[in-house]
C-alpha cells in the first residue's frame, strides 16, 4: 500500500473540486437545506452523468467507470469540503456497493444502470428503533415468502429508523430476518404499506427519514439468509466513505479558521500572531492529518479489498470522526461571535461533524472493535 | 536522507521502471541482511544498544563505550558491503544513487537486531549542514570517515541560558591565528563523551546581534579545552551531558557557512533533527500496550479496551501519516508533526500504562512496572528536545499554516 494518489487520481480531484467550487457554493447548500428534497435531481444528474460520479466505483456492464474505492474517496472528500447536498452517500456507497456485494445478477441489471445514470435514488434501510450504533445486529424487521405466489413474492414488515435519504429514495433496499438468517430486499419505495417520514435532521444538509413497512411487497436479492457478511462488508465501506468526507470537512474548517485568524485583527494585530491561536490550530492541523492517512489508509483497504478492512474502517471512523468535531468547535472559537452566528458557515460543519459522527457507529464503538481486533491480532 | 531527486511517483515508464529497480535492490539487501545481521531477540541482537540510561558516571561511561564500538564496528561492515551512503556522492564515500536506496536500507535495518542509533547525529544531521551549507573540501573531508564508522558525531547547542531561545547562545568563538578559540557552556549533549566531532554553534559576533551573531563550527571533540560531565536526570539515569569550552581550538576550515551564517546552518540542522525523532521507527508502545494489559488479566475491561484502542489509533496513524510523507504527500511542516504527534504517543501511552498497572507503578523494583516508569519519566524528555512542543507548534502555525510571527 503506498497511500500515493495516481495522476488521473490528481485530474479528478481539480476536475471535482471545480465542479463543487461552481454548483455547491454556501448559497446553494444553503438552498437545498431548505428544500423538501434536501437535493437538486438536475445537479445530481448531471453530477453522475457529466462528473460519472454515481457510477464511479461500478463494473461498465452497468454502466460505471469501473474506478476503485480510492477515486471514490478523492470525490466523498471534496463532497464534505463544500458540504455537497446529494444522495452520494445513501445511493452510492451504501445502496451499490450492497447491490454489487449481495450478487444478484439480475437486480444489478435491473437497478445499477439507473444508479449510475443519477436518475435514480437508492438507499439501505439497516437500523431500526435502538439509538445505540448495533450494525448488522438486533434487526427485528422481517421477511415472509407468500406461499401462493411463484417464486418471488416476498413481503416486508418492520420499522427502520435513520434512513438516510430515506424520503427521497425510490428504492429501498431492507435488511431484514427471514427464517433463513439476515437478507436484504429491494422494495419500490411507492410500494403500499411503505410509511415514510422525513425527520427534521440536525444536519440539515444530509436527510434521514423513519420508514414503515407493513407487508409491503418486496423482492429477494441474492440468497436468502446471506446477506450478513455483505451487509457487515458495506458497513466498514461506510465507515471508511465517511470517514473520507469528515477528513474534507475538517481540512475545511481548518482552512477556514486559518483565514480568519490571518485577517482578523485585534488589539491592533492579526489574532493569528497570538500564540493561543496559533497552538490551536498547530492542533487542528495535527488532527487534520491524522485523520487523513487513516482515512487514505482506509480507502487503500477498501479499494484491494484487504483482510484487514475492518480494522481499517474502525480506525479511519475512529480517528475521523473526533477528528472533525474537534476541528468544527475550535473554528467557532476561534472565529469569535461570528462563528456562532446562523449567517456564518461555521454552524453547518458543526452540525455536519456531530451528525456523521454518529452514523455507521460512534468513535467510542469502533475503539472497542478495534482494540478486539489487535487483541485477537496479537494472541496469535 | 535523500540528497538527489528521486522521480516522481506514478509518472507512466519512468514510475515503472523505478519500481522494479527498487524491488531487486529491496531483494538483494534483503538477502544481505539475512546472511550478516543478527536476529531481533537473538543474544546478539544489539538494536537497543543506544539506549544508554546508566545508574552511574561511570557505568555510563562503559555503557557509551560499548555502544559506539558495536556500532562503529556495524556501520563498517554496512559500507564494506556497499549500503552506505547509497545517495551520497561517490567523493563523499557514497555511491550517488537515488534517495529512496538509503530508505530501503534503513527500512530493512529497522527489522534487524542492529542500529545505527548512536550515529544519528552523524548520518542525518551533519550531511543535512554539509550539503547545504559546507564546501566541497569539508563534505569531502568530514563525510567519508561518517560512512567508515570512524567518526561519530553529537551537537553542541543548548546552553544554560539558550534553551528554546538558541539566538541567545553565549558560546563564544574568538579569532585566533590559524582558527577559533571557543570558550562557554553547552547542555543536553548526547553521546558526547564518545563522539570525535561536534556541531557547535557559538558567538562570533555582538549579544545584540542575536541570531545574525552566530557561526557553525564542526570542532573535534579530543582536546585540552573540552570538558564533560555527565548529568543525571529525573529517572536517576544518566543520558546528556553538559559539555565545559575553555579555548578549545577549531581550524579555519572548520567554520561550516560564512561566519554569521550560524542561524540558517542551525535551521537546517533542527529540521533535519526533528524529521529524525518524528520520521524515526517510534516505540511500538501499543503493542506493549495490548500485551501489558494482556498479561496483567485485564484486557477485557471496556476502559482499558478504550485506553488500548486510543493507542492503536495514535500508532498507526503516526505511521500512516510518515507513509504519506514517504510518499510525496504534501504535508505541511512534516518534521514538527510528526516530531509532535511522536511526543504525544510517547506521553500518552506512558499514562495509559499508569492506569493499566494500577498500584504496581508505585513500585520501581516490580518488574512489570519498572521498564513503564522509565518510559514514564523519559517522556517529559521527548517533548522538549529537538525543540520543545511549544516550539514545534510554532513552526506548524507559522511555517505550515503561514500565519504571522
Amino acid at each position: 500500500m503506498n497511500l500515493a494518489f495516481t495522476q488521473e487520481q490528481n485530474e479528478l480531484r481539480r476536475t471535482v473540486r471545480d465542479f463543487l467550487d461552481k454548483t455547491s457554493p454556501e448559497a446553494e447548500v444553503r438552498r437545498l437545506m431548505e428544500t423538501v428534497d434536501g437535493y437538486d435531481p438536475g445537479i445530481w444528474h448531471q453530477l453522475a452523468g457529466e462528473l460519472g460520479i454515481a457510477g464511479l466505483t461500478l463494473p461498465e456492464e452497468y454502466g460505471g467507470a469501473g474506478c476503485g474505492f480510492v477515486e471514490l474517496g478523492v470525490v466523498l472528500e471534496e463532497a464534505g469540503r463544500s458540504l455537497l447536498c446529494a444522495p452520494v452517500l445513501s445511493t452510492v456507497v451504501l445502496a451499490a456497493s450492497a447491490l454489487l456485494g449481495l450478487g444478484d445478477d439480475a437486480a444489478c441489471h435491473d437497478y445499477l444502470p439507473g444508479i449510475a445514470a443519477g436518475t435514480s435514488v437508492a438507499t439501505l434501510a439497516l437500523t431500526e428503533s435502538a439509538s445505540r450504533w448495533a450494525g448488522a445486529d438486533g434487526i427485528t424487521t422481517t421477511a415472509t415468502l407468500d406461499g401462493h405466489s411463484n417464486g418471488n413474492g416476498w413481503t416486508v414488515s418492520g420499522k427502520k429508523a435513520f434512513v438516510l435519504d430515506g424520503h427521497a429514495a425510490s428504492l429501498l433496499l431492507v435488511v431484514a430476518r427471514t427464517g433463513a438468517g439476515l437478507s436484504v430486499l429491494a422494495v419500490d419505495a411507492g410500494a403500499p404499506g411503505v410509511h415514510r417520514v422525513p425527520r427534521a435532521t440536525l444536519d440539515q444538509t444530509r436527510r434521514q427519514a423513519d420508514i414503515t413497512f407493513t407487508a409491503a411487497p418486496a423482492r429477494l436479492l441474492g440468497e436468502a439468509g446471506a446477506a450478513r457478511p455483505v451487509v457487515e462488508h458495506v458497513l466498514d465501506l461506510a465507515a471508511v466513505a465517511i470517514a473520507t468526507e469528515q477528513v474534507g470537512g475538517a481540512a475545511r474548517v481548518l482552512d477556514m479558521a486559518v483565514d480568519h485568524a490571518r485577517t482578523r485583527v485585534q488589539f491592533g494585530r492579526p489574532i493569528g500572531s497570538f500564540q493561543a491561536v496559533k497552538h490551536k490550530l498547530a492542533d487542528m492541523h495535527l488532527g487534520v492529518e491524522s485523520a487523513r492517512s487513516a482515512a487514505y489508509h482506509g480507502l487503500w483497504a477498501a479499494a484491494d479489498n484487504l483482510p484487514d478492512l475492518p480494522l481499517a474502517a474502525s480506525l479511519a471512523k475512529a480517528c475521523c470522526g473526533d477528528a472533525f468535531v474537534a476541528a468544527a468547535t475550535e473554528n467557532i472559537q476561534v472565529h469569535g461571535g461570528i462563528g456562532v452566528t446562523w449567517e456564518h458557515p461555521a454552524h453547518l460543519y458543526l452540525k455536519r461533524a456531530h451528525s456523521s459522527r454518529q452514523l455507521f457507529g460512534h468513535p467510542a464503538h469502533h475503539r472497542q472493535r478495534l482494540a478486539r481486533y489487535v487483541l485477537a491480532e496479537q494472541s496469535e | 536522507m535523500q540528497h538527489s531527486p528521486a522521480p516522481a511517483p506514478g509518472r507512466s515508464g519512468e514510475g515503472r521502471a523505478r519500481v522494479e529497480g527498487r524491488a531487486r535492490f529491496e531483494a538483494r539487501v534483503r538477502e544481505w541482511f539475512v546472511a550478516n545481521a543478527p536476529r531481533k531477540g537473538s543474544p546478539e541482537d544489539f538494536s537497543a544498544v543506544h539506549v544508554v540510561s546508566a545508574r552511574t558516571p561511570q557505568e555510563y561511561h562503559e555503557q557509551e563505550q560499548h555502544a559506539i564500538t558495536v556500532t562503529r564496528a556495524w556501520q563498517r561492515r554496512l559500507f564494506d558491503a556497499g549500503l552506505a551512503g547509497r545517495s551520497w556522492p561517490t567523493e563523499c564515500g557514497g555511491h550517488g544513487a537515488p534517495g529512496w536506496q538509503d530508505e530501503v536500507v534503513v527500512a530493512e535495518q529497522a527489522k534487524w537486531g542492529v542500529s545505527t542509533k548512536m550515529f544519528a547525529v552523524a548520518l542525518e544531521m551533519v550531511p543535512a549542514v554539509l550539503f547545504g551549507h559546507g564546501t566541497h573540501e569539508q563534505r569531502v573531508a568530514y563525510l567519508p570517515p561518517i560512512l567508515r564508522g570512524e567518526h561519530g558525531w553529537c551537537q553542541l547547542l543548548s546552553e544554560p541560558g539558550a534553551g528554546s531561545d538558541l539566538a541567545s547562545a553565549q558560546t563564544r568563538a574568538t579569532p585566533v591565528d590559524g582558527g577559533w578559540s571557543v570558550t562557554g557552556q553547552k547542555v543536553w549533549t548526547s553521546n558526547a563523551g564518545c563522539s570525535d566531532y561536534a556541531l557547535l554553534i557559538a558567538r562570533t559576533g555582538s549579544r545584540e546581534k542575536g541570531r545574525a551573531g552566530l557561526s557553525c563550527f564542526a570542532m573535534k571533540m579530543e582536546q585540552p579545552g573540552v570538558e564533560i560531565r555527565p548529568l543525571r536526570q529525573m529517572s536517576g539515569a544518566y543520558h546528556f551531558n553538559e559539555v565545559f569550552l575553555d579555548n578549545a581550538f577549531v581550524p579555519e576550515n572548520g567554520l561550516i557557512g560564512g561566519p554569521r551564517e550560524g542561524w540558517a546552518v542551525l535551521r537546517t540542522m533542527l529540521a533535519s533533527e526533528r524529521a529524525a525523532i518524528g520520521g524515526g521507527t517510534s516505540a511500538r508502545s501499543a503493542t506493549q500496550l495490548v500485551g501489558l494489559a494482556r498479561q496483567l488479566g485485564c484486557s477485557d475491561d471496556p476502559g482499558v479496551r478504550d485506553l488500548l484502542a486510543q493507542a492503536v489509533i495514535r500508532e498507526r496513524t503516526l505511521d500512516l501519516l510518515r507513509a504519506r510523507i514517504a510518499a510525496g504527500h504534501a504535508v505541511p511542516a512534516a518534521g514538527p508533526t510528526t516530531k509532535l504527534l511522536y511526543s504525544e504517543h510517547a506521553r500518552l501511552s506512558a499514562d495509559a500504562a499508569t492506569t493499566i498497572l494500577g498500584m504496581a507503578v508505585t513500585l520501581v523494583d516490580d518488574p512489570q512496572a519498572a521498564p513503564w516508569i522509565e518510559r514514564l519519566l523519559f517522556a517529559p524528555g521527548l517533548r522538549l528536545g529537538g525543540g520543545t512542543d511549544e516550539i514545534q507548534r510554532n513552526t506548524i502555525a507559522e511555517r505550515g499554516l503561514g500565519l504571522p510571527r
